[in-house]
């Protein structure tokens, strides 16, 4: 893969964190400078679900704080500059969480999401965030990832919709995420 | 006839100094100055067909010294197409080695200094101590990499490209400012085709398979035309650049280089074809220095 000269690259990851910063999903301790990386970990609000048992009928609960963990690369924007892994227990047939045991962190943690995979000249990670929190509240049961949970979670969201599962447990609407400090860009407030 | 004996101020020429200055043919040209072509450096990036001609013409014209990166050996199948390997002792070798050794032969006061490396991994100090960089490459991602730190350099760059009866070269400068750069012109499908062979798993797909990668078909004809089109634009470049620097225009002499420009060949119809190309305002190489770099 080819790669920017260092200045070029330094500047783009830094306005990129920027965007994230103003966004209030990082702040300065989660975030790791190395040499030729950069290690971010990321709180995501989106509304999942994660298996609970005996909790109700449904042994499911809903949990809207997540972690995600980004390596940004040397190769970056460059396709396979950027990793990601899903570090918080999820029910959902697209991510599949790392396993604590595991010793190769970002050998698992896998999601499912083609805007991860292909980066285009128009990503970045702001874009690329809010896909995330797309994909969480919108599984796709059709193509779950080949996980016993997965698959598992898959025909779970088969029977029970999203909206239903709104109704259940009360949930009326979600933020997505608000800016605070510009007034104007307020999300999702009925 | 001897000058001296001659009592009038016409200035008479020493048949010596015409047929005896390995240069003075070249020298005839206006606008040419062999000094600064003979204190240039010359980076050329691939030794393959391409680049034996570029660095052919350039040791031939007299260039100063050329650093050549590649880090191939030489097979069979290229002894169709380069001028400068032969079939008795090159096989096996590396490619930059054996055009060294035939260079000596040609011009032994060029400077040819092979580098039998990776492109990622040459020592990126050597893009700031070149004159002008070459990239006679087949792959996007060379090309790009070497692309982005010419620009960043502010070096220029001079690209090109075969395919079989076909081929461009393109010029890119940092300091003409509305010219687009390579990176410019990248779409979404050349980024989808990097990323397939590279792949998910880390490794690059089998070569042979025709949808992620082919080999290209090239024949001397065409590799010559370019390739004396891209060192044309080589000398351009260094015998105008000063004028461009200086008043901000090339030397009426020399001429533009392409720059921001692609210049494609077209054998089957036997046309030459030039193109403006788009610059890019979100480019990821060359609007580094716009505020909003990297964010919205």
């Amino acid at each position: 893969m080819p790669e920017l000269p260092y200045e070029i690259w330094l500047k783009r990851v830094r306005n990129e964190i920027k965007i994230l910063k103003k966004l209030d999903l990082v702040d300065g301790r989660s975030i790791k400078w190395y040499k030729n990386s950069v290690e971010i970990w990321l709180k995501l609000k989106a509304l999942g679900f994660i298996k609970k048992f005996g909790n109700n009928n449904l042994n499911i609960s809903p949990k809207l704080d997540h972690r995600i963990f980004i390596k940004i690369n040397r190769s970056f924007p460059y396709p396979g500059g950027i990793d990601f892994s899903w570090h918080s227990e999820i029910y959902h047939p697209n991510i599949h969480p790392v396993e604590l045991n595991h010793s190769n962190y970002l050998g698992t943690g896998y999601i499912c999401l083609n805007v991860l995979r292909k980066w285009s000249k128009l990503s970045d990670l702001e874009t690329t965030v809010k896909s995330l929190q797309i994909l969480v509240e919108n599984p796709n049961p059709q193509d779950p990832l080949q996980y016993n949970l997965c698959v598992d979670a898959a025909s779970f969201f088969k029977k029970y919709s999203i909206e239903k599962l709104k109704k259940i447990f009360e949930i009326e609407s979600f933020h997505q995420y608000e800016v605070k400090k510009d007034d104007d860009i307020i999300i999702h407030k009925e | 006839m001897d000058s001296k004996k001659v009592n009038n101020p016409i200035r008479v020429i020493r048949e010596s100094s015409i047929h005896g200055d390995r240069f003075d043919r070249q020298k005839r040209i206006m606008g040419w100055d062999q000094e600064r072509i003979s204190n240039a450096t010359v980076m050329v990036i691939g030794a393959g067909a391409t680049g034996n001609e570029v660095v052919k013409n350039l040791t031939l014209c007299g260039i100063g010294r050329v650093f050549l990166i590649d880090y191939d050996l030489i097979e069979s199948s290229n002894l169709s197409r380069c001028v400068l390997f032969n079939y008795t002792n090159s096989l096996k070798k590396y490619k930059a080695e054996v055009i060294k050794d035939a260079c000596k032969n040609l011009n032994p006061k060029v400077k040819i200094i092979p580098i039998t490396q990776d492109l990622n991994s040459i020592d990126k100090h050597l893009y700031k101590k070149c004159n002008v960089i070459c990239s006679c490459l087949d792959n996007l991602e060379a090309r790009l990499e070497a692309n982005n730190y010419a620009y960043y350099h502010a070096v220029p760059f001079v690209d090109s490209g075969i395919d079989e009866f076909f081929g461009s070269v393109q010029v890119v400068f940092s300091e003409d400012k509305d010219a687009a750069c390579l990176q410019c012109g990248i779409s979404e499908k050349d980024l989808e085709l990097m990323w397939r062979r590279f792949s998910c798993t880390g490794q690059e797909l089998d070569p042979t398979d025709a949808a992620t990668e082919r080999i290209i078909a090239s024949i001397i004809t065409t590799t010559s035309i370019i390739g004396g089109i891209q060192s044309q634009q080589v000398l351009k470049v260094l015998l105008g650049l000063s004028s461009f620097k200086e008043f901000g225009h090339w030397n009426p002499k020399i001429g533009e280089p392409l720059i921001g420009k692609q210049l494609i060949y077209n054998g089957i119809s036997n046309e030459f074809v030039i193109i403006s190309k788009l610059k890019d305002p979100k480019c990821w190489t060359c609007s580094f220095k716009s505020k909003n770099f990297g964010g919205k």
